[in-house]
């Protein structure tokens, strides 16, 4: 990220004394301040009840008013640094300040030209070529105009074996059973596909599935990270409730406004108190120190996470970037940046005891965040030092995104900030709703597809992509909007559409066309994500617990990885393979500085910050642990059991029952042939060995299919 | 001065990973030759376009490990940083202060310490004596290391931010003091590749205790979690998942592999275009390899008796600090890239600095002796910066008495090996040891300085990250070219 000086800051860079500052992002030199001339002692110099030292060195970098220093007792200095202090905070006229620019204008000009800033756009779908059979949903009409402007044809529908596992691996995370298979083949009634998806949608699966990307968003966690990394024994609630959410179709608006103000907006409703925990999902650092500015820095420093993130899962900007300076691409200046925290700084964490228990095992509370009892005054941090207010601030919003007389202005009420501020949020006509929107629809698209309309989907600013289908993305989110909110009707958009439904191709002439597949001319194989293919190792094995949410569980970490780390609740060290832990992987309980190893050598999403879009990396250790693994053996025994108990010892049906189990499908008769070779012959090789020679040879086999490309990528 | 200033963005040859700004057209047009979109390979892809990848590594399987010439000549090859965990107090070792030992016991006011209640002035326990041609200092609970004084350029004003021992460990990992952010490791192994694609580019010899904040100590980060530090555990398996299961012997494996590959095969012929899928087959090959290779690294028994008793091993105290230098030693030889040491206990001498300084010193002499002399005889002394330093110092104010609390304004780092002028002392604290008064060092710097020695200009090693371009030294950074050769 390019940086330049601060605008309209006033201190010249390059002859102050540096501090280097405590944050996480944009961080950038800050000249001493006048509240640091409170403390501690002047460069050089130290003194003391008896006498004063005389400096022996010389900074390099000559400090603020050096000549001062000399002369002024540590009293002196604390007395003027207080009074400049109360000046400063006293005398800042609000409109004007020498850190911030004013707000842009809200006119239309530039900025407000930036695609995502605009208003919706009502067009309707275009008229589909005449001479595609193709088109299913308006989605469809949309692509296909897209597609055939450039001369590109769409692939031919994959096969329903494809399909199945596609939608089944897509919406569920688990691989669809061989009796789904076959019912789903040999059903000729024409809705055969669209009650598959609803299948698929209703199935509670599906919020165990499609929640964890928004856990992915807001960086979920079962501990507070950093050195203690405690436990948080009942954040599991929110989790639950993102699965419940996703589930219900809880509306969109609604599903954001419970997470930033459910507390306010519905004090009496347990599962919107619940929600509000997304406010203290982030990492804390728990630290003794007494030092107020150190204790400032991390204050702030929660806060700054709690924003960011807000803006990057919520709004797809990098707000955050705004803390110590005007943003340098987005309209964002700095005071919308404190406008904006206000919402925030009376936030506080808290345990709170729920009124009705939500399922039979609930623990009788949750965490949530509530305001407390005294709002603390806000100001614009100068080049974002908590340590360094410049003018008071109160609740705003971005100026950019806020249209009407009072838009950016809400009151001035000094309460229920978080619940406005969760209004302004979804508003599509005076609020950030527009936005939102099409930042909400984009994820969906991009889970769908392995590709994004908007390849940055955490950053709808100037930086961030231009959407590669613009009239589709906005006719989705005014969908979305129109009908109140809800996703599930733009799931069954994308997924009844033509284009969801294509097969991989590989044409070689519109390979070179469009090599990316931008356009969407076939459908390309996605690696599975690391929580899908641990749940397919249990769902194919036949072990996987289907127990539905409670609190976190702790899975077995291999003993290579196990130190204390002197965290405050250290992970057991004899947690064992059980079914208890064979959870689905979104039940996992999440500790921050201990990652389960599978799901994290499988690129699982980081959750020290908020992950829109996880990597494929393709490396040696992954390649390593499927072959070694312990859990991966033992599932690969599970599977040869299972495979004995539902195919006998029949070779021929145990190859068979194998890859309808693990791949969706029978195999050709080179496979078979290749695999009848590898079990003979492993038999051969264990026959003198300790163990029952024809299960563990059938178990060498299951593992080969868990490695196999076709098993962790999806057609 | 620096990038702050700067009016062009910074010419970025490992960025814009997601395609964007100047040369959209022309990466996504890459990437999809590649076939690969957001995969790894897309990665290595861009490594080469953008001439990262040396000469000879061009016909190179694409492979994000694969070692490529950074952005000018290098003077180092590969890194052993041995970290003080905890925080060793520079005055107590290499930086004596004679006025902190005239004004003992004399009370402070504006000294704030992390537990409050800082304690009167508190002279070193320790007597000094200079050696070597630059007469450097060295406190007598360092014997060993003294003899190196004219190979080591000591760096006696660094300061950080964070006076708290997780923040300031990731700080000085990562540059930042919240977790979350690439380590050092990360960047040089993202930048540069590694030489042996059978081990790891960044390894972390660790210890039993665990260091404060743990593995994000050594975390990639956003970058691609191929670039992550692998811990090594003692013993004969430092690797994760590099022992087979208890039934499976070499040969079943091997069976194993040879049906993946021709299976995998016949999938791969249907899906023309997809790299990441031929890269996989090639990974069980490379994984198969890697078993006996790391296995084979941490297998001692063919150093010599001279050599173990120069790293200390035939000592009680010394042995498992000496046992990890050596090794370190080994991996560098072996082309791993960044190889990080932590000492098996923490410099953390809340309680009584002379004891704990003293212990602490008594772990790591010999090994940090061994480990500089060893690079020197076998020729790697030119191809091997060494680091040594804490996440912080210590206060010259006493805590309880004979205790010293942690010190983030002022402490002592000392680099040596290749690229460093030896017999350098850099920068200076106040006259007691507080603060860093003169040619004040920041962790930026410091990570600015090993960059440029591996041949990276830190202002251009970036990854574009939630909409910005990151850097290991965020946005600012200066070389400490007075310590350069």
């Amino acid at each position: 990220m390019r940086l330049s000086p601060p605008r309209t800051g006033g201190d010249s860079p390059g002859t102050l004394n540096w501090i280097f500052l405590n944050r996480g992002r944009c961080r950038q030199h800050r000249p001493s301040t006048l509240i640091e001339s409170t403390w501690p002692s002047p460069p050089g110099r130290l003194s003391n009840d008896e006498s004063t030292l005389k400096p022996t060195h010389t900074a390099s970098r000559t400090p603020l008013l050096p000549n001062l220093w000399q002369h002024l007792s540590t009293l002196s200095w604390f007395i003027l640094g207080i009074a400049i202090f109360v000046a400063v905070l006293w005398t800042t006229p609000l409109s004007a300040s020498g850190t911030t620019s004013n707000p842009p204008s809200l006119d239309g000009t530039n900025s407000t030209q930036h695609w995502s800033f605009r208003p919706l756009s009502s067009a309707p779908p275009p008229k589909a070529p005449s001479t595609s059979t193709h088109p299913r949903t308006p989605v469809d009409s949309f692509w296909l105009s897209a597609l055939t402007a450039r001369q590109l044809e769409p692939a031919p529908p994959a096969s329903r074996q494809k399909l199945i596992r596609r939608l089944a691996l897509d919406l569920t995370g688990i691989p669809p059973t061989p009796d789904e298979i076959d019912a789903f083949e040999h059903d000729t009634a024409v809705d055969a596909y669209e009650r598959l998806v609803e299948a698929c949608l209703n199935s509670p699966r599906f919020g165990e599935r499609w929640g964890r990307h928004w856990l992915d968003l807001v960086r979920y966690a079962d501990s507070a990270g950093f050195e203690r990394d405690t436990d948080r024994p009942t954040v599991w609630h929110y989790r639950d409730w993102v699965i419940r959410a996703f589930n219900n179709d809880l509306p969109f608006d609604t599903f954001l406004h419970w997470q930033l103000a459910g507390d306010q907006l519905e004090p009496q409703l347990t599962e919107a108190r619940i929600a509000t925990a997304f406010l203290g999902l982030g990492t804390v650092i728990e630290s003794d120190t007494k030092l107020p500015d150190e204790v400032a820095r991390y204050r702030y420093a929660d806060l700054d996470d709690m924003l960011s993130t807000t803006g990057s899962a919520m709004l797809g900007l990098t707000v955050g970037c705004a803390r110590c300076h005007d943003h340098k691409y987005d309209p964002i200046p700095t005071r919308d940046y404190y406008r904006l925290l206000c919402a925030f700084t009376p936030v506080e964490r808290t345990e709170w005891a729920l009124a009705q228990p939500i399922g039979t095992n609930a623990a009788p509370t949750g965490l949530t965040v509530t305001d407390a009892a005294v709002v603390p005054a806000n100001f614009l941090m100068k080049r974002g030092d908590p340590t360094s207010p410049a003018e008071p601030v109160r609740l705003g919003f971005l100026s950019i995104l806020a249209r009407g007389p009072h838009a950016g202005d809400p009151s001035d009420v000094p309460h229920q900030d978080r619940a406005r501020l969760a209004r302004w949020m979804t508003d599509p006509d005076n609020g950030a709703g527009a936005l939102v929107a099409r930042v909400i629809v984009n994820r969906l698209w991009q889970h769908h597809f392995g590709q994004p309309l908007v390849g940055t989907p955490s950053d709808f600013g100037t930086q961030g992509d231009t959407p590669t289908h613009p009239e589709l993305l906005d006719w989705l989110a005014s969908e979305l909007v129109r009908g109140g909110w809800k996703l599930k009707p733009i799931h069954r958009l994308i997924l009844l559409s033509a284009c969801y439904q294509q097969d991989d191709t590989g044409d070689r002439q519109q390979q070179a066309v469009d090599p990316a597949n931008r356009w969407l001319w076939h459908r390309r194989p996605q690696r599975i994500e690391s929580e899908t293919l641990r749940d397919s190792l249990l769902a194919v094995s036949g072990t996987m617990n289907p127990a539905i949410g409670g609190p976190g569980v702790k899975a077995p970490v291999p003993p290579e990885l196990h130190t204390a780390y002197n965290t405050k609740d250290p992970y057991p060290n004899d947690a064992a393979d059980s079914p208890l832990t064979r959870r689905r992987s979104v039940y996992l309980f999440t500790k921050r500085s201990l990652r389960q190893p599978l799901l994290e050598l499988f690129d699982g999403a980081d959750p020290s910050a908020s992950c829109a879009r996880r990597l494929t990396t393709t490396v040696a250790p992954q390649a390593l642990a499927l072959l070694n693994d312990e859990f991966v053996r033992a599932r690969a025994l599970d599977f040869a059991r299972r495979l004995r108990r539902e195919a006998g010892l029949d070779q021929v049906s145990t190859i068979t029952h194998a890859y309808r189990l693990a791949l969706g499908r029978r195999p050709t008769v080179s496979e078979r042939t290749m695999a009848a070779r590898f079990l003979d012959s492993q038999m051969s090789a264990r026959r003198s060995r300790e163990g029952d020679a024809a299960l563990l040879a059938t178990a060498d086999f299951c593992q080969v299919l868990f490695g196999l490309n076709e098993f962790v990528y999806v057609d | 001065m620096n990038s702050f200033t700067l009016t062009e963005p910074p010419v970025n040859l490992l960025s814009d990973f997601c395609g964007r700004r100047h040369s959209a057209h022309n990466r996504r047009d890459f990437l999809a030759r590649t076939g690969s979109g957001f995969g790894m390979l897309a990665l290595a892809g861009l490594l080469k376009k953008d001439q990262l990848l040396g000469e000879s590594a061009k016909d190179a399987p694409l492979n994000p490990l694969a070692p490529r010439a950074g952005h000018y000549r290098p003077r180092a090859k590969a890194v052993i940083w041995l970290f003080m965990e905890g925080g060793p107090s520079g005055f107590d070792l290499f930086d004596p202060k004679p006025e902190l030992q005239r004004r003992h016991g004399q009370r402070v006011q504006n000294i704030q310490t992390f537990f409050g209640n800082p304690g009167p002035l508190l002279k070193s326990p320790f007597a000094f004596k200079q050696y070597g041609q630059s007469g450097a200092w060295v406190s007598e609970v360092y014997p060993q290391l003294a003899r190196h004084v004219d190979d080591l350029a000591f760096i006696k004003s660094c300061y950080a931010e964070s006076n708290n021992h997780a923040p300031a460990m990731f700080q000085m990992n990562t540059g930042m003091t919240r977790a979350g952010f690439p380590s050092a490791g990360s960047w040089v192994t993202y930048g540069l590749g590694t030489d042996n694609q059978n081990l790891p580019g960044y390894v972390v010899l660790g210890n039993q205790r665990g260091s404060k904040g743990g593995p994000l100590n050594w975390s990639n980060g956003f970058l691609p979690s191929t670039f992550q530090g692998t811990p090594f555990r003692p013993g004969t398996h430092p690797i994760l998942n590099l022992s087979r299961p208890g039934d499976v012997t070499q040969s079943d494996q091997r069976a194993q592999i040879d049906l993946l590959a021709g299976l995998n095969r016949l999938h791969e012929s249907s899906h023309p275009g997809e790299p990441d899928l031929l890269a996989r087959i090639e990974n069980y090959e490379l994984a198969f390899r890697m078993q006996r290779e790391a296995g084979a690294i941490v297998d001692l028994s063919g150093e010599s008796q001279a050599t173990r008793h120069l790293y200390g091993l035939d000592q009680p105290k010394a042995a498992a600090f000496g046992t990890k230098c050596l090794l370190a030693r080994r991996l560098v030889e072996s082309g791993v890239r960044f190889v990080q040491v932590y000492c098996d206990e923490e410099w953390d001498a809340h309680g009584d600095i002379a004891g704990n300084h003293r212990d602490m010193a008594a772990q790591t002499d010999h090994g940090i002796h061994g480990l500089l002399t060893d690079l020197k005889s076998r020729g790697l002394w030119d191809d091997v910066l060494i680091v040594w330093g804490g996440e912080f110092g210590r206060m010259p104010v006493s805590e309880g008495g004979k205790g010293r609390d942690h010190n983030p304004h002022g402490f002592c780092v000392w680099f040596a090996g290749a690229g460093i002028r030896g017999g350098v002392s850099h920068g200076a604290t106040d006259e007691v040891g507080y603060e860093a008064v003169q040619d004040r060092v920041s962790i930026h710097d410091l990570h600015a300085t090993i960059l440029h020695l591996l041949g990276l200009n830190h202002e251009r090693l970036t990854y574009h990250h939630n909409g910005r371009n990151f850097r290991l030294t965020d946005v600012s950074g200066e070389l400490i070219s007075p310590i350069l050769a």
